[in-house]
C-alpha cells in the first residue's frame, strides 16, 4: 500500500466518524460500557483470586497421629516435616491445649457445661502440627509425604477459606462473561449499525468506486478503520475513568473497613493495567473490526 | 477490442433483455448504439462493465473472458474501461480537481502522478479553469466534462458512455460529443448509448440498433433508424 492510500483511508475513516456523528457516539458509548464493566469484573477476579492465593498459604495443614504415639514420636515427626524446604514453620499443639481452645471458642465463660467432661478431655487425642507452607502448589506433594510417615493418623488440608473464595470467584467469573458476552454482542451490532449507515451515506461514491475499478480491500479499508476507531476509543475512555476509580475504591474499602487493612492486599492498578490495558484495547479493536467486517461483506457486494 | 459471441441475458421469464447478440468492435472504433427504452441498450452496458453476468455466451473485452471471471479480478479489469452516465455521478463534496483525482486514487496512483495528470485531463475536457469548483456551481454540461475527465483520466482501452447527453441541451450535446470524438481520436474505443438522433445522424459513425434485446441493423456511418 502507498503512504498516500494509507493517508486516503485514515482521512475518509475518520471522515466517516464525522459524519455519522450520533452513531458513532452511540457506539462509542456502549464499546465503553462494556469494556468498563470488562474491567471492573478483570479487577475483582483478580483481586479475589489474589486474595484466595494468599488465604491457601495462610491456611495451614494439620497432621494427626495415631493414638498413643508418644511425645518423642511426634517430635520425630515434627523434624522430619520441619526439614522439607516447601515448609516455612509447623506449629505443635498438644491434646490439652487444643480442648482448652476448643473450651474457650465453644462454651465460652458457660464452664459449667465444659465442666461435664471433666478431667476426660474429648480431644485427647488430638495433638497435632499445624505446618504452614511457603509453596502452595507443593501441597498435596508434601501431604502425601507426611501420610507416609510412622504414627500419622490423619493429615487435614484446610482449604474451606480457600475454596469458598474460590467458587466466589468462579461465579463472579460466570456472571462476568456472561455479561461481557451479551455487552459484546450489542457493542458488535452497533457498530455494524453505525457502518452500515455510513455505507448507504457513501452508496453512490462506492458505486462510482466499483466502476473506475477499486478493490474490495480499497472499498472496506476505510470503514474497517472506522470500526477500529471507534472500538478504541471505545476502550480507551473507560481505561481512564477505570484507572482513577479502582484508587478511590481501594481508598474507600480500606478507611470504610478498616479491620481490612493488612489482612486484604488489593494489587496495585499498575500491576492490574499491565494486563488490562492490552486485553482491553485488543477487545474494543477487535470488537470494532468484526462488526465493521461482517458489515462491509454483507453490504459491499457489487 | 470487444467481442460478444451469441450472448443473451434474462432477469426472468419471458422475453431476455439482450438475446442471443453476436458483436465485434476493433480497437479505435466509435460506435453508437441505439434504440428505445426497453431495448437492450443499458443491459449491454452492464454486461460489458461486468455489472450484470450473461445467461448464455461469451464476451471477451480488450482479451478478457468475463464469463467465469473471478470476483477479484473484476476490479482490475475495470480499470481498463471509462465509462459517463447520464446523471454524470460526481462526488459532491469534493471540487473538480478531487473528483478527477478519486478514480486515479482509487488505482493507487502516486501522489506525483496524480498532481501531472489532473490538470493535465482537465485541459483536454476544457475545464482548465475550474479545477476548484464543486460539481453544485458547473452546469450540466460542465458536469460531463469532469465525469469524462474522471473517465479517461487513467487511460482506459475503452469508454462507455450511457446516454451521456441525455440530460443535455442540443448545443452541449455537440460539446460532449466532440470531445468522445477528440477522446475516440487518441486511440480510446467509444461506445456510446443514445437517444439522440440529430446527433447520430449527424456524426456518420458506426451505429448499432437494437430492439427487444436484438441487434437488428449494424452499419458503418449509420443512421438512426426509429425501430
Amino acid at each position: 500500500m502507498r503512504p498516500s492510500t494509507i493517508w486516503y483511508t485514515l482521512k475518509q475513516g475518520i471522515k466517516n466518524i464525522k459524519r455519522n456523528f450520533m452513531f458513532s457516539i452511540a457506539s462509542i458509548i456502549t464499546m465503553a460500557a462494556c469494556i468498563f464493566l470488562f474491567g471492573i469484573f478483570f479487577s475483582i477476579v483478580n483481586n479475589v483470586n489474589t486474595l484466595a492465593h494468599k488465604v491457601e498459604e495462610d491456611v495451614p495443614i494439620t497432621v494427626l497421629f495415631n493414638e498413643g504415639t508418644t511425645q518423642e514420636q511426634m517430635d520425630a515427626v515434627g523434624e522430619l516435616i520441619k526439614q522439607r524446604p516447601e515448609v516455612s514453620k509447623i506449629e505443635f499443639e498438644s491434646g490439652d491445649e487444643a480442648w482448652e481452645k476448643m473450651k474457650q471458642e465453644y462454651f465460652g465463660d458457660d464452664s459449667e457445661a465444659a465442666d461435664g467432661f471433666k478431667d476426660d478431655n474429648p480431644l485427647a487425642n488430638s495433638s497435632n502440627y499445624r505446618v504452614y507452607m511457603n509453596n502452595i502448589e507443593k501441597q498435596s506433594e508434601l501431604v502425601a509425604y507426611i501420610k507416609t510417615l510412622d504414627n500419622v493418623r490423619e493429615v487435614n488440608q484446610s482449604e474451606q477459606a480457600a475454596k469458598t473464595l474460590g467458587s466466589i470467584n468462579r461465579i463472579v467469573s460466570y456472571v462476568s462473561v456472561a455479561v461481557i458476552v451479551i455487552l459484546l454482542l450489542i457493542a458488535v451490532f452497533l457498530i455494524s449499525n453505525t457502518i452500515s449507515v455510513g455505507i448507504t451515506v457513501r452508496k453512490d461514491e462506492i458505486g462510482i468506486m466499483k466502476y473506475i475499478g477499486a478493490t474490495d480491500a480499497f472499498v472496506r479499508a476505510p470503514f474497517l478503520l472506522e470500526g477500529m476507531i471507534l472500538g478504541l476509543i471505545g476502550a480507551g475512555i473507560p481505561l481512564i475513568i477505570l484507572y482513577f476509580c479502582y484508587n478511590n475504591v481501594v481508598t474507600y474499602v480500606y478507611t470504610k473497613f478498616s479491620v481490612l487493612m493488612g489482612v486484604v492486599d488489593f494489587i496495585p492498578v499498575g500491576q492490574i493495567y499491565q494486563t488490562l490495558v492490552p486485553v482491553a484495547l485488543a477487545l474494543g479493536i477487535g470488537i470494532g473490526l468484526v462488526g465493521s467486517f461482517i458489515t462491509t461483506r454483507k453490504h459491499l457486494k457489487v | 477490442m470487444i467481442d460478444l459471441i451469441d450472448v443473451s441475458k434474462s432477469y426472468g421469464p419471458g422475453l431476455p433483455a439482450v438475446n442471443h447478440a453476436n458483436l465485434h468492435v476493433d480497437k479505435g472504433e466509435f460506435v453508437f448504439i441505439v434504440g428505445n427504452s426497453g431495448s437492450g441498450k443499458s443491459t449491454l452496458i452492464k454486461l460489458l462493465l461486468k455489472e450484470l453476468d450473461s445467461t448464455s455466451g461469451k464476451i471477451i473485452v480488450s482479451g478478457e473472458k468475463l464469463e467465469g471471471m473471478k470476483h477479484r479480478r473484476v476490479a482490475k479489469y475495470r480499470r481498463k474501461l471509462g465509462v459517463v452516465f447520464q446523471d454524470f455521478r460526481l462526488l459532491k463534496d469534493r471540487d473538480v480537481y478531487e473528483n478527477v483525482a478519486f478514480a486515479q486514487r482509487v488505482v493507487n496512483r502516486p501522489t506525483r502522478v496524480i498532481r501531472k495528470r489532473v490538470p493535465e485531463v482537465l485541459q483536454e475536457v476544457g475545464l482548465a479553469g475550474k479545477y476548484k469548483a464543486y460539481p453544485d456551481e458547473l452546469s450540466g454540461g460542465e458536469q460531463q466534462r469532469v465525469a469524462l475527465a474522471r473517465a479517461i483520466v487513467n487511460r482506459p482501452d475503452i469508454l462507455l458512455a450511457d446516454e451521456p447527453t441525455g440530460n443535455l441541451d442540443p448545443k452541449t450535446s455537440e460539446e460532449i460529443m466532440k470531445l468522445l470524438e477528440e477522446i475516440n481520436e487518441r486511440g480510446t474505443t467509444v461506445l456510446v448509448v443514445t437517444h439522440n438522433k440529430e446527433i447520430v445522424n449527424s456524426m456518420k459513425k458506426r451505429v448499432l440498433t437494437m430492439h427487444n434485446g436484438v441487434i437488428i441493423s449494424d452499419e458503418k456511418e449509420g443512421e438512426y433508424y426509429e425501430a
